[in-house]
């Protein structure tokens, strides 16, 4: 299990040539499961006002029409930036109760999983409800704040998970090994530990975000008058207009998002994802 | 010792940023000001949202007040738990009819309306009960049938055609309790029953309509997508929706016998601190000019009868004057009130 | 000896309690007053949030009204056959992705990619991917009359099981890190079968990330109100529906609280039985 230590790349080389197998089961999966979205862009193109798939013409009207809707662009960048807090504040938070759950008694772990297990199941509505009229008696309800704390808290739960499962696959007598030669205890941590739970934080990371970034119920009612987020904008446009314009907005985010994933990807992020890869042989 | 100290430390450090993060991002973003120059507005996103972003401008400009459009939907919920935060509010008929009975929104003080003699009548009823009105109609459409010729057998005319077996399993309603699906309690009514509320006949109506049922839409545009995708033949739904899909072979009616409405009311929150500016801006909405660019940018019908649009506007409009002749009386404070029950048991007929 | 262990112990709850305090503090903050006044909502006399007076006729109503009963049942059948379908499938997922990490980068990235899109937007894709395919089979002579894909309980489970599947299959990946492959090529050169390579080797590994995606997808399944709502176009009934229903066009809160109520209390049991059965597991290793 120490061998981790080491640098593993000497190892790794005779190995390349497997490593490039490739699972058709996988590739099945990412196929389906990417199929809803190759039908939202080709509808996109169409040039007539309404979805229609396979497209019977070729147009990108409705992509300028989305890139022109001041109502996309504004709530974008909103969302972009609670996503963003999120992240922050929502990794302060978890990646200690984290490790407290790994390395903690049971007590703790039994205490932290029943505190993230009601929000998780308790239907958003009524979540964003209550948190309305909290906010609203704190009289937070009309500031910032109020949204990024009930996305962190609807984020929470699948963050934790995600980190616990990460930190599982660190061997804590490593922490141990190097506090034994004397590092403090918070040194060992933050050199030998949560090196290797980058990964874990990095997925974290994202799901928060993308928790943050996709919410409809509780923005819907915990937002302020001019703060809609673009989910809710999304939405609204879609319940009144049948033309393309959403599709083609939720093409571009895609096309935005497979880029920074695959630019993640190069500078080193992504392959780690979902925590553990380093420790792969 | 030292090792509790540094990690309370850091614990002290990361809510320090945090806090410290939430407030840089957050900050100056408070609530509206106060001040009278400005309104805020609850309204629908899309459509209405970008044509009173082109309306709006010129009510400042005649007024001095802005106007902040807030798209989203469950208005009166919101409006319910976050009193004053709202001037005015867009609601259709039974939600505004809701609202003023339970006290969500200020009866609506028909002496200041200038135009609203000039309202098209059956809108201004259906939102008067006992003398009080619960809000302002801007705008209506109608209901209709949207079809495509070539899955249809036969020409559609009356809602009596949605009943024919030749349509099992073709036709799309939408799904309760958004009023589009609804409404057909009362169509059944009329056409099976003994008048316009023997809701039972309606009830027994919908009980037999449901073998032609192909699917519930919840997403109001959901019906001309598939019935541009083929996969169903026939939708009830708004009636102007139907014209971009001419080219489809796609028919729209709005069958002779009358028909069912939706209407698009401004209505005044009671807790508004601002209402003087709300009045300025329903009797902005029901100008003549303002109705006109309405019409054209929301594909909605005006509210006023004084207003003749023009012809590129009214060719995506169904609603002639014959058809605003024919509309059925709605009473809106009825159809909110039992709109619970009437959900409940809309469910136990097509869901399991 | 058992002085210094009794000491680390103790050492370790405190640590323990103080690294796990913002998250419990934050919930108890955010979710013990929205929980408690949804509680309270449900048993109030009135149908406004908070009202005063108590009654449970809302909890009777839902027991004894065949139509919530109904919507009960579909909500636990719709979640429970998504949590056993995307487990089956994010296990084999992990596993070959594991065991052949070509183009891995790609993938994982390619898996997550739905996610950006707004979920409405994704089942509209769906459904018209969908109809295509009915298209497809009835222009190909397969079928006779379209096959029920849209608009029936299949239909939502589909939806459900693309879209909770990316969760699952990266919580097993997660777990499956500590899988070392050439054990099992070994292992499989030394004679043993697939099955029971995957059974004894694969499997237990793979158990703590079944817990997590499988307690996070059956939430989100039994949670749902749009999907649902859509995929069954109007056809199955489930509690989510009748919570948003009481809420968005009558606001009945106290009906809708006491909905919810039940709807919580009756999925925090099979969650909580998972997560005991995870923790067994987890806390062995190591």
């Amino acid at each position: 299990m120490t061998a981790t230590l080491d640098a593993p790349a000497a190892r790794r080389r005779p190995r390349r040539r497997e490593r490039q197998k490739i699972s058709v089961f996988t590739l099945v999966i990412t196929v389906l499961l990417l199929l809803p979205l190759v039908v939202v862009a080709l509808a996109a193109v169409n040039p007539e006002p309404y979805l229609l798939f396979p497209p019977e013409d070729f147009s990108l009207h409705w992509f300028s029409a989305a890139l022109d809707y001041p109502s996309f662009r504004t709530s974008l960048v909103l969302s972009l930036r609670i996503a963003l807090i999120v992240v922050v504040v929502g990794l302060l938070i978890t990646v200690p109760a984290a490790v407290a759950v790994t390395r903690g008694t049971g007590r703790v772990r039994r205490s932290v999983q029943l505190a993230m297990a009601t929000p998780l199941v308790t239907p958003d509505i009524l979540l964003a409800l209550g948190l309305l009229i909290m906010l609203t008696q704190l009289s937070m309800s009309n500031s910032l704040v109020g949204l990024v704390l009930g996305h962190v808290l609807v984020g929470l739960p699948i963050a934790l998970q995600v980190l616990v499962a990460g930190l599982a696959g660190i061997d804590p007598n490593l922490e141990h090994a190097a506090a034994t030669l004397g590092a403090s205890r918070i040194r060992a941590f933050l050199a030998v530990t949560l090196p290797n739970m980058l990964p874990a934080i990095g997925s974290a990371a994202l799901f928060l975000f993308i928790f943050s970034f996709d919410n409809v119920s509780i923005s819907l009612f915990l937002s302020a008058p001019g703060q809609t987020t673009l989910p809710i904008t999304l939405f609204q446009y879609l319940e009144n207009n049948a033309d393309p314009t959403v599709a083609a907005m939720s093409t571009i985010l895609v096309i935005v998002g497979v880029a920074v994933a695959l630019l993640l990807g190069r500078l080193g992020g992504l392959g780690q994802l979902a925590g553990g890869g380093r420790r792969r042989r | 010792m030292a090792t509790t100290l540094s990690r309370r430390g850091l614990l002290s450090l990361g809510v320090g940023i945090g806090a410290g993060t939430l407030l840089a991002a957050c900050g100056g973003e408070d609530s509206p000001e106060a001040a009278n120059t400005r309104i805020v507005a609850r309204c629908w996103g899309g459509v209405w949202e970008t044509a009173l972003q082109k309306i709006c401008p010129g009510f400042t400009e005649a007024t001095g007040v802005e106007v902040l459009n807030d798209p989203g939907s469950d208005t009166v919920p919101l409006l319910q738990q976050k009193p004053g935060q709202y001037d005015l509010a867009w609601l259709i008929g039974n939600e505004a009819a809701r609202g003023l009975t339970s006290d969500v929104l200020e009866p609506i003080d028909t002496s200041r309306i200038e135009k609203w003699d000039s309202i098209v009548t059956r809108l201004s009823d259906g939102q008067t009960k006992d003398g009080k009105v619960s809000g302002v109609p801007i705008s209506y459409t109608a209901s209709g049938i949207l079809y495509k010729t070539d899955k249809v057998p036969f020409k559609i005319t009356s809602w009596e055609d949605l009943w024919r077996p030749e349509l099992k399993g073709q036709v799309a309603l939408q799904n309760a309790p958004s009023i589009g699906g609804l409404f057909l309690i009362f169509t059944g009514a009329r056409i099976f029953g003994s008048g316009p509320t023997d809701y039972e006949a309606g009830w027994k109506a919908l009980e037999r309509l449901k073998d032609n049922v192909q699917f519930l839409f919840n997403t109001s545009t959901d019906g001309v997508n598939k019935l541009a995708a083929g996969s169903v033949a026939a939708v009830v739904t708004i009636a102007d929706q139907g014209i971009p899909l001419k080219s489809r072979g796609v028919e729209t009616v709005v069958p002779a016998e009358g028909s069912t409405w939706s209407v698009q009311n401004v209505t005044i929150p009671a807790a508004s601190t601002r209402k003087d500016q709300a009045y300025e801006f329903i009797n902005y909405m029901l100008k003549d000019e303002t109705q006109v660019e309405w019409a054209r940018e929301g594909k909605a019908a005006p509210a006023s009868t004084t207003v003749t649009l023009p012809s590129e506007v009214s060719a995506n409009l169904v609603e002639t004057p014959q058809i605003a002749q024919s509309l059925w009386p709605i009473d809106w404070y009825e159809f909110g009130q039992n709109i619970t029950e009437w959900t409940t048991r809309w469910q136990r007929i097509f869901g399991s | 000896m058992t002085v210094a262990t009794a000491a680390r112990g103790e050492e370790r709850a405190r640590t323990g309690w103080l690294l796990s305090a913002p998250l419990l503090l934050f919930t108890a903050f955010m979710f013990l007053y929205p929980a408690i006044s949804v509680i309270r909502t449900s048993v109030a006399g009135r149908e406004e949030v908070n009202a005063g007076g108590f009654t449970l006729s809302h909890y009777t109503d839902f027991f004894t009204d065949e139509l919530y009963l109904k919507a009960l049942s579909n909500t636990l059948l719709i979640a429970v056959l998504t949590v056993l379908i995307t487990g089956v499938l994010g296990l084999v997922y992990a596993y070959q992705l594991t065991m052949r990490p070509g183009l891995r980068q790609l993938q994982l990235a390619l898996l997550l990619t739905p996610l950006l899109v707004n979920g409405v937007v994704r089942i509209f894709g769906l459904q018209l991917g969908l109809i295509s395919v009915n298209d497809l089979l009835m222009w190909a002579n397969l079928v006779d009359s379209p096959l029920g894909l849209n608009y029936s309980f299949t239909g939502i489970v589909i939806a459900l099981v693309m879209f909770q599947f990316p969760f699952m299959a990266m919580a097993v990946y997660a777990s499956l890190s500590r899988l070392d492959t050439t054990l099992v090529e070994a292992a499989q050169t030394l004679g043993a079968g697939r099955m029971s390579v995957l059974a004894r080797v694969v499997f237990p590994l793979a158990v703590p990330g079944l817990v997590a995606g499988g307690v996070l997808t059956f939430a989100a399944a039994a949670g749902t109100f749009i999907v649902p709502a859509m995929m069954g176009g109007g056809r199955v009934n489930t509690v989510p529906q009748m919570i948003y229903t009481s809420v968005s066009q009558s606001q009945l809160w106290a009906t809708a609280s006491a909905f919810a109520v039940i709807l919580v209390v009756v999925l925090v049991v099979p969650i909580m039985v998972g997560t005991h059965f995870g923790n067994r597991d987890t806390a062995g290793v190591r």
